[in-house]
């Protein structure tokens, strides 16, 4: 039996889940990802990002579960034999942001510079298109932008009804999982790190979201200090 | 008698050491005494002293003493010394580090933020709490029979810190989703509890758990609990002050319900302000005489949210026929539970007879059965001495419950069964035989109260579906279990 | 200041202490659970440990005190008669330990008064002392720790010993110890032959007067807290284990010890007889250790409220403490028979009961608290690498800081447990480990092995109910 803290959408979805096996997409040491009916659902060892499509266990590392079938039965997840036990549900939303000032002469962040993205931080469909599945890997760095960015005007209350529709039509223009991150996003659902730099911006919660992944955590970065940079913008122009 | 003397130069190994190797050699079958040592001044006159003739030697050489029996084998007994200065092997894996014995040795271990978590014995208790708040961390307190002078001086230590005291005889916390003690597993909402009352906290934690399923943001982020005596003048409310100000500082919480009995008036007064001075509004669900039963207040919270009551669940409808005999026997394993339903049953039938009774001259002696309407709470004090809480071991409650049974005038039984952390992991499993047997002569009505979410280790639905097989009728809130008991008996005494 | 962590920024932890049930259903969970390991305290202490948790003066008391010791630095400013710097008269005698009269002394005691006796020439044969000190008329016995002094073993101090005096400069507070004579036949294990009264002859004629000019001759004062914190990294516990700490103090005293030769006071051989001495005795740093541990502690002494234990001493019949915020009241039990390795034939029988103010040094955070930092002590009672390991995070449970100054390296540099807690003990009934020398129990015969030793477990129940007490009756005020 493997405890497990899940956010509030990945219990309900697994909770309304019919009986069966699913396909395993990813198997690490750190993560287990399956698709759940067209959205991904990860099991996240205690060293891996805490992703608000996954529960989070606080097992070391789950190696040994690579390469075992995944079962759903009777609202849980079974792993080979392992079952994964919901012991506490979280929220994974982005509710607080602090004072951020006002991020014009930040020091770039020398990954996401081929992205061309806007000065003023003011996203739109066409960014959308040029984004979406952009970049190798699991979670594509455009989309770990745009997932930053939506996921900072979910917090800031400014959601943008054209690029979240845009991004929801291409969502099939990337991974499942990147898919899946970006529909949390969407509902402001953010990895730890994301919530506490936004809640709190500091060098060291600034340090600790670039740690994240090879380029996640600077492409959520990027996407946030866009945002916040986009609504800013709309205050000097209202004044 | 023989002596085996030879001089090793170039051997070198610390006093230490060869005292031990000595004390090696001694132990070996033959040999009378040993002596290793460095040829220092003052060994050789330990070994002069010792009957030894020591040939002219260097402090650095090393001298192997030995005095053996006359049957002893010489190269045995240097066999022997060889063994016993040979380097010892590593022991494997780190052995050298033990558990904490302290909470203070265990929150140094522990980084900030970490909450402790105590339930030692009442006498011993305070000093445990105390690790924690020096250190700056919040403590939950489990332990019961904490002197209440020293749940002051907890309490004003843990204000002059900032830190907060959960207890003593705290049931039940749930912090940011971590249940602490009994407490239920909820989907985090935005509404934060202070609890003066365990199985109070988790009634609400269970209803507005359940009407969450319907409305979006309705459940419990934060259960903070106080202790029972928290809102009493001698305490004074110190740590409901501390819990309001926590819950107004988080911006994830909406509204704040207080759910105590009836504070001393002048502590009613300074809570009243205090909660007046908050951002965040207070819904003050005092539970006693005259006031709303649990169920009302988290009704009366869901209006505040701009939400109806949904209607509170019920199974097994079917089960309860009409009521045996004039008398209702309530069996509780949650105190305030027991409250609630004893209040409302005065109300209704007059006078209840019980261990924990509203009045003294209502108090039960040794036997819990009495021909009366009669409420027992299995959790008090002197019921658990010696035994477990009744929401781990239900024998005692069980045994009444076959008493009552089997007593012609008992009309209705009246239970609770709580879920969550901290209880049995499959309850019904022993309260359904026992329900069934009651009810195996005559169908007794049998109406329980269980407290849980359909997020519990033991599952709601797999409880209620085994109580309800039994022959029971199961309601989500212990008002409306209550009410129907009582609609029960009243319909027998008409 | 703890505040509810919004959005599970970070992991909680949960401490957990009683139920394993709580643990079990935390880690259920998905979180963190660290489990105290917890037992019930000490027989009958339950009340008197929640008066004095509850006692609102102690955390700080006890911050104040662990903050005055560790604050101490010990400089090495002379060395002179007891007579001069103690005001030691005839007939006066110091001894290790809490009070005790002549009666109650143990062989090892006794024969070390008795070969003190004949030291000052109060008898000719040290034999003829036993009537001396049985009339008690021209003799008093006092503890060295009443006199800002600590004495190894017996610790028997007469007016014409040399001291060291180490002083505080901060404070200008001043502690003493008398010259170490080495291991074997000597006055501290109770031994008083001939040979033992010829060395202290030495001592008091050469050995005294050239390491004052030393002293007085070296321009930096020896810092002996600082010498305590390399000789730590070297594998020195201080107590048991001297030897770079002698070789330091050496290569701080020698240049001076040369430059006297000028002055014409001392010849060549005087020098290098000293040096010879010292270097010959791995011991001899221990007399600097003790009273440098002494001078940190006193500075903890008198925190109302504090309760953390001052001085650790034994007079080979009881063992004493006292504590911080009761003064100088002693808390006594019988001192018990060491556990470890013995010279040559002596066994079990032949051992006195702890004895020596040494345990100064374990009061202090070192010694049997530093056993991490040296291994091969830990032989002494045939242990292993890892009991030194375990023994010294052991003691990190009963005491209320770490010492900056004095890390252990094999332990990630984290510092030596320090500034022993009374309520801590009677806690976990964890004793404070002491790493010792043993007397023999006859006077006269001298040592008869090392190795480790507690304090007996009922002295720190009676420190605390003084605690407590105390408490109450300050509550009452």
């Amino acid at each position: 039996m493997i405890p497990v803290a899940a956010p509030i959408r990945v219990q309900a979805r697994l909770a309304a889940a019919a009986d069966g096996p699913r396909p395993v997409l990813h198997a690490s040491a750190t993560a287990v990802y399956v698709d759940l009916d067209g959205w991904c659902v990860g099991l996240v060892s205690a060293s891996a990002t805490r992703v608000p499509c996954a529960l989070w266990s606080t097992l070391p590392d789950i190696a040994h579960l690579a390469g075992r079938p995944v079962v759903v039965s009777d609202g849980t997840l079974a792993i080979g034999d392992e079952v994964v036990r919901i012991g506490r549900v979280v929220d994974p939303r982005a509710t607080v942001v602090g004072r951020h000032g006002i991020p014009r002469s930040e020091p770039g962040i020398l990954m996401t510079s081929g992205l061309d993205l806007p000065e003023d931080g003011r996203l739109t469909a066409d960014h959308v298109a040029t984004l979406v599945g952009r970049g190798p890997g699991l979670t594509p760095l455009g989309d770990d932008v745009l997932a930053g960015w939506l996921a900072t005007r979910a917090a800031l209350g400014r959601p943008d009804a054209a690029v979240t529709d845009a991004v929801r039509h291409r969502l099939g223009a990337t991974t499942l999982l990147s898919a899946t991150l970006l529909d949390c996003a969407i509902r402001g659902e953010v990895l730890p790190q994301l919530g506490a730099w936004l809640a709190d911006p500091t060098a060291t919660s600034a340090d600790a979201l670039l740690a994240v992944g090879a380029t996640s955590g600077a492409g959520l970065l990027t996407g946030a200090r866009l945002a916040i940079r986009s609504t800013t913008q709309d205050a000097w122009r209202a004044a | 008698m023989k002596d085996h003397v030879e001089l090793r130069s170039g051997a070198y190994a610390d006093s230490v050491t060869l005292l031990q190797v000595s004390r090696a050699v001694q132990a070996t079958p033959g040999v009378v005494a040993a002596q290793v040592a460095m040829a220092t001044g003052l060994n050789l006159e330990v070994l002069e002293g010792m009957g030894f003739d020591i040939p002219a030697s260097s402090p650095n050489d090393m001298v192997v003493a030995l005095r053996l029996d006359d049957a002893a084998d010489v190269a045995t007994a240097l066999a022997a010394v060889d063994t016993a200065l040979a380097p010892t092997r590593p022991s494997a894996g780190d052995t050298t580090i033990a558990p904490p014995r302290t909470t203070a040795s265990a929150l140094r271990r522990t980084g900030s933020g970490a909450v402790a978590l105590v339930s030692v014995p009442g006498a011993s208790a305070t000093v445990e709490a105390m690790d924690a708040l020096e250190a700056g961390h919040d403590v939950m307190i489990f332990s019961d029979n904490v002197p209440v002078a020293e749940e002051v001086a907890l309490k004003q230590y843990a204000a002059s810190r900032g830190a907060l005291v959960m207890g003593p005889d705290c049931g039940t916390a749930v912090i940011d989703g971590v249940g602490l003690g009994f407490a239920n597993t909820v989907r985090p909402g935005r509404i934060g509890l202070v609890a003066a009352s365990g199985t109070g906290c988790q009634q609400l934690l269970a209803l507005l758990h359940h009407a969450g399923a319907t409305y979006e943001g309705v459940g419990v982020r934060h259960a903070l609990g106080v202790g029972g005596r928290d809102l009493s003048a001698a305490v004074g409310g110190t740590s409901t002050r501390e819990a309001l100000r926590r819950l107004d500082a988080d911006a994830d919480v909406d509204l704040v319900v207080v759910v105590s009995k009836p504070p001393a008036p002048e502590v009613a007064e300074a809570l009243a302000a205090d909660a007046e001075a908050l951002g965040t509004p207070v819904e003050l669900g005092l539970l006693g005489r005259g006031q709303r039963d649990l169920t009302a207040v988290a009704e009366a919270v869901l209006a505040r949210l701009g939400h109806e009551a949904p209607e509170w669940p019920v199974a097994g409808a079917d089960n309860t026929g009409e009521a045996t005999g004039p008398l209702l026997r309530g069996l509780f394993v949650g105190g305030t539970l027991c409250d609630e339903s004893m209040l409302m049953a005065t109300e209704a039938l007059g006078p209840i007879r019980s261990n924990i009774p509203l009045s003294d001259e209502l108090a039960l002696g040794d036997d819990l059965l009495v021909d009366d309407h009669t409420m027992v709470d299995f959790g008090d004090d002197a019921l658990t001495q010696g035994r477990a809480h009744p929401m781990i071991d239900p024998t005692l409650r069980n045994e009444q419950l076959a008493r009552a049974a089997a007593d012609p005038s008992t009309g209705v039984i009246l239970l609770d069964l709580v879920l969550g952390h901290g209880a049995e992991p499959d309850p019904a499993a022993l309260l359904a035989p026992a329900i069934q047997a009651a009810r195996k002569d005559r169908a007794i009505p049998v109406v329980v109260s269980l407290v849980g979410t359909d997020l519990d280790p033991q599952g709601l639905t797999a409880q209620r579906d085994a109580l309800v097989a039994a022959g029971a009728e199961v309601h989500l809130s212990n008002a409306s279990a209550t009410r129907r008991a009582l609609q029960l008996v009243e319909g027998a005494q008409r | 200041m703890t505040e509810i962590v919004t959005v599970g920024a970070t992991t909680p932890t949960v401490v957990t202490c009683g139920a394993d049930m709580f643990a079990e259903s935390v880690e259920g969970q998905a979180v963190e659970v660290e489990r105290v390991d917890w037992r019930p305290p000490m027989p009958g202490t339950e009340a008197d440990l929640a008066a004095v948790a509850t006692d609102p003066r102690r955390p700080e008391a006890n911050r104040k005190a662990v903050e005055a010791m560790l604050g101490v630095t010990a400089h090495l400013v002379d060395v002179a008669p007891a007579s001069e710097v103690l005001g030691l008269e005839r007939g006066q005698f110091l001894h290790a330990g809490p009070p005790i009269e002549w009666e109650r002394a143990s062989g090892p005691l006794r024969g070390a008064l008795m070969g003190g006796a004949a030291l000052e020439g109060l008898v000719d044969d040290p034999e003829d002392a036993v009537a001396l000190f049985e009339s008690g008329s021209s003799v008093s016995l006092e503890p060295c720790h009443h006199r800002s002094a600590v004495g190894p073993m017996a610790g028997v101090v007469t007016p014409s010993m040399w001291m060291w005096v180490l002083e505080d400069r901060a404070t200008g507070r001043r502690t003493y110890c008398s010259l170490n004579e080495g291991l074997g036949k000597v006055l501290r294990y109770g031994a008083y032959n001939d040979e033992v009264l010829t060395r202290l002859r030495w001592m008091g004629d050469v050995l005294g007067p050239l390491l004052q000019a030393a002293v007085r001759g070296t321009e930096e004062a020896t810092d002996v807290t600082g010498i305590l914190t390399q000789m730590l990294q070297m594998g020195d516990e201080a107590h048991n284990r001297n030897r770079a700490g002698t070789l330091m103090l050496l290569r701080d005293l020698s240049p001076a010890m040369v430059s006297s030769l000028e002055k014409g006071s001392f010849d060549a051989k005087d020098v290098a007889d000293v040096l010879r001495f010292v270097g010959g005795n791995d011991h001899f740093f221990l007399n600097l250790a003790m009273p440098a541990c002494k001078l940190a502690l006193d500075a903890g002494r008198d925190v109302p409220g504090s309760t953390m234990v001052v001085a650790m001493a034994r007079n080979g019949t009881d063992f004493g403490i006292q504590v911080s915020g009761t003064g100088n009241q002693w808390f006594t039990g019988p001192a018990q028979v060491a556990e470890g390795l013995f010279l040559g034939d002596y066994g079990p029988d032949d051992a006195n009961p702890d004895i020596g103010d040494s345990a100064i040094t374990e009061t202090a955070g070192i010694g049997g608290f530093a056993m991490a930092t040296a291994p091969a002590i830990v032989r002494l009672v045939g242990g292993t690498v890892p009991d030194a390991l375990a023994t010294t995070r052991r003691m990190h449970e009963i005491t209320l800081a770490e010492n900056p100054r004095w890390s252990v390296p094999v332990l990630e540099f984290q510092g030596t447990p320090t500034g022993i807690d009374v309520t801590k003990v009677c806690r976990t009934g964890i004793l404070p480990q002491i790493n010792t020398g043993m007397a023999g129990a006859v006077a006269g015969v001298g040592q008869v092995g090392a190795g480790l030793v507690t304090p007996p477990a009922e002295i720190f129940p009676k420190a605390l109910a003084a605690l407590a007490a105390q408490a109450g009756a300050d509550r009452s005020l």
